[in-house]
């Protein structure tokens, strides 16, 4: 590295101190946000989950039904 | 008081706590925000951070505790601000430096001892950090402005360590020129 480039680099980091100094902060609201987003996507999924289930058991009753597949041996 | 430690927290997450989610949100969004907004600048800042959060949250159970969450995080913050910014229409280059010269336009004229108050010379920096290339912006806000750990920005960028090392040399010689070929003065030395 030439001096002028190290140099450089050492004023830039003072600069860069500025930023440091001074950073973005989110708002007051934003974790808020973030967890009300978080808890409908978790409420959707967990919804569209439990319709899946429903079909898929649905599904094996009417196989069973209809002799198409036999029934599931009791759980132990 | 001892602090729950984020593998813990996470763990908690995927037995289907919200609330502990809520603390790892709590916990990190200042560097999540700061991150962001440094790599797509102040206007999407908000809604990058969010959506870096909601997919960590939907990618937990790829989270494997050799490394640390806040790396894995900052990736996934890291990987969002670079697709919002790939996904946003190019803008031309002179808009860009007409947007970076406008914030000290009004003052130029001004006595030197006004021209150079802190506030101002910051926001000028501000605007020419977003003139640097998305990556060598990524590396040199990790290192130079959050102070991480060369390995951890390694594991952030997937990039490997010798590499990271030469792109923050490039980003800070990348900046450096920018604000040499500015008609403002940043005492750089020559």
């Amino acid at each position: 590295m030439s001096e002028s480039g190290g140099a450089g680099e050492v004023r830039l980091a003072s600069l860069l101190m500025l930023l440091r100094l001074d950073a973005p902060r989110p708002s007051d609201s934003f974790a808020e946000s973030v967890m009300r987003s978080v808890r409908r996507q978790h409420a959707t999924r967990s919804a569209v989950s439990a319709l899946e289930d429903f079909f898929a058991a649905a599904a094996r009753a009417l196989a069973v039904l209809f002799g198409l597949t036999p029934p599931r041996p009791a759980a132990a | 008081m001892t602090t729950v430690s984020d593998e813990l927290l996470v763990e908690r997450t995927l037995r289907g706590d919200l609330d502990a989610f809520d603390v790892i949100v709590a916990r990190h969004s200042a560097v999540v925000f700061r991150v962001a907004a440094r790599i797509v600048g102040p206007d999407e800042a908000d809604d990058v951070a969010q959506d870096a959060f909601l997919r960590a949250f939907h990618g937990l159970s790829g989270f494997r505790a050799t490394s640390p969450f806040r790396a894995w995080l900052l990736r996934i913050v890291h990987n969002t601000a670079l697709n919002a910014l790939a996904r946003r229409r190019a803008e031309p280059v002179d808009e860009l430096e007409e947007k970076a010269e406008h914030l000290g336009a009004a003052t130029r004229d001004r006595p030197p001892a006004e021209a150079l108050e802190e506030s101002e010379r910051r926001e000028r920096l501000e605007a020419k950090l977003l003139l640097l290339t998305p990556s060598h912006r990524a590396v040199l806000v990790l290192r130079d402005l959050e102070g991480l750990p060369y390995d951890e920005i390694a594991e952030v960028t997937d990039t490997p360590l010798g590499s990271v090392k030469g792109r923050i040399h490039r980003a800070r010689g990348e900046l450096i020129e920018i604000l040499r070929n500015n008609t403002y003065d940043w005492e750089l030395p020559r």
